[in-house]
């Protein structure tokens, strides 16, 4: 379709002024998102981690991580620590705010975690048929800006055994650029074959 | 670097259709996102999906959570649809959504769903759902109760694999 321009890259010219530069523009246009890298798990891990980052992902202001996985756990509820840099310090907080079929629930699980960013109930397991797996999607939130904390946002859910939807958001209290993500199971369990990890960097 | 999102089917209502099928969609990607941007003719009513026009009973398992500007709530079912509105929606107002398609073209899994609805003066929801079949996705059916709006419109993207 023909775009339409801001009136302030335009010249009184032959543009049909509008009052944003949304108007008659594509809704949607994710164009500036390119893959860095992707993991489907033909065996378990218990880890699955991207590293390299100041190089694979050098140019991109924000990253996001696209994810199907289950846990090799008994129970559903499963999770895993988002970590970064390898740091284990007391350096990461997390809020969630969960639906379970029933009820709403929001609180918060850290304020000062030293394992990683917990991603809560965000995985399924053994409890749940085999074909059943969560969805997650994490915006990980200028993690290269020298002058910021990094804050990642979550929207995840499944349903199965139980049901859960939560939105979440997490903080890594440590202002260096990221070179490395690591995505650990948090009942010291792992990751089951064919969970799939995709990461995308966002310009 | 491969580019992450390709477009693959945009559709603009007439006004005069209320039901719509994207079909033909290849399995080469990862996941699907829809963007719907659309508001209904008249009165009030659900937007739904189904896969593969698969209108078997109890197909698709849902969960919200839901906001409607005074009371937060949770809910969840099985039906023979995907229903991504448990409030519903009224004539003269927006309501988009965002839906992640996920895995679609995997046949290990079922495909799980992350959707997001927004109407600014109906409700905000955020809902997990399940598609309880590992059938690769060639076709996803946009059924509204009543006929969209003129412009309202209807956009599918695939994402690339590495």
């Amino acid at each position: 379709m023909t775009p339409v321009f801001p009136l302030s890259s335009s010249s009184f010219g032959d543009y049909q002024r509008y009052l944003s530069a949304l108007a008659g523009n594509t809704a949607f246009d994710p164009s500036d998102e390119d893959i860095l890298a992707e993991e489907v798990l033909a065996s378990s891990a218990a880890e699955v981690s991207f590293s390299s980052l100041n190089t694979l992902a050098a140019g991109y202001q924000h990253l996001q991580i696209r994810m199907m996985a289950r846990s090799t756990r008994s129970a559903d509820n499963s999770e895993f620590y988002l970590r970064f840099n390898a740091d284990t310090g007391a350096n990461y907080a997390q809020h969630y705010m969960r639906g379970n079929g029933s009820a709403m629930e929001s609180a918060n699980l850290q304020t000062s975690g030293t394992e990683g960013v917990r991603c809560y109930q965000t995985l399924t397991a053994a409890t749940s048929g085999a074909d059943t797996y969560a969805a997650s999607v994490i915006d990980i939130l200028d993690p290269f800006d020298t002058n910021k904390y990094t804050t990642t946002r979550i929207f995840t859910g499944f349903t199965g055994a139980i049901n859960r939807v939560l939105l979440e958001s997490g903080l890594w209290m440590d202002t260096d650029a990221i070179t490395s993500i690591t995505l650990d199971e948090y009942y010291g369990s792992s990751f089951d074959a064919g969970s799939r990890f995709t990461l995308i960097g966002v310009k | 670097m491969t580019t992450a999102w390709v477009p693959l089917a945009t559709i603009t209502a007439d006004g005069s259709t209320a039901t719509w099928d994207i079909t033909n969609i290849p399995s080469s990607y990862r996941d699907l996102i829809l963007v719907i941007d659309c508001e209904i003719a008249s009165g009030t009513d659900n937007l739904d999906l189904r896969f593969n026009n698969d209108s078997t009973t109890n197909a698709y398992f849902s969960v919200y959570m839901e906001g409607d500007g005074s009371t937060a709530s949770s809910n969840s079912g099985n039906t023979n649809f995907l229903r991504l509105t448990r409030g519903t929606r009224t004539s003269t107002t927006r309501s988009n959504f965002i839906v992640q398609i996920m895995d679609y073209s995997a046949s290990d899994k079922d495909t799980t769903v992350l959707s997001r609805f927004n109407n600014a003066t109906e409700e905000t929801n955020a809902m997990a759902s399940r598609w309880d079949n590992t059938t690769v996705i060639d076709e996803v059916n946009v059924i509204s109760g009543v006929n969209l709006v003129t412009g309202s419109t209807i956009s599918l993207w695939g994402s690339n694999r590495v």
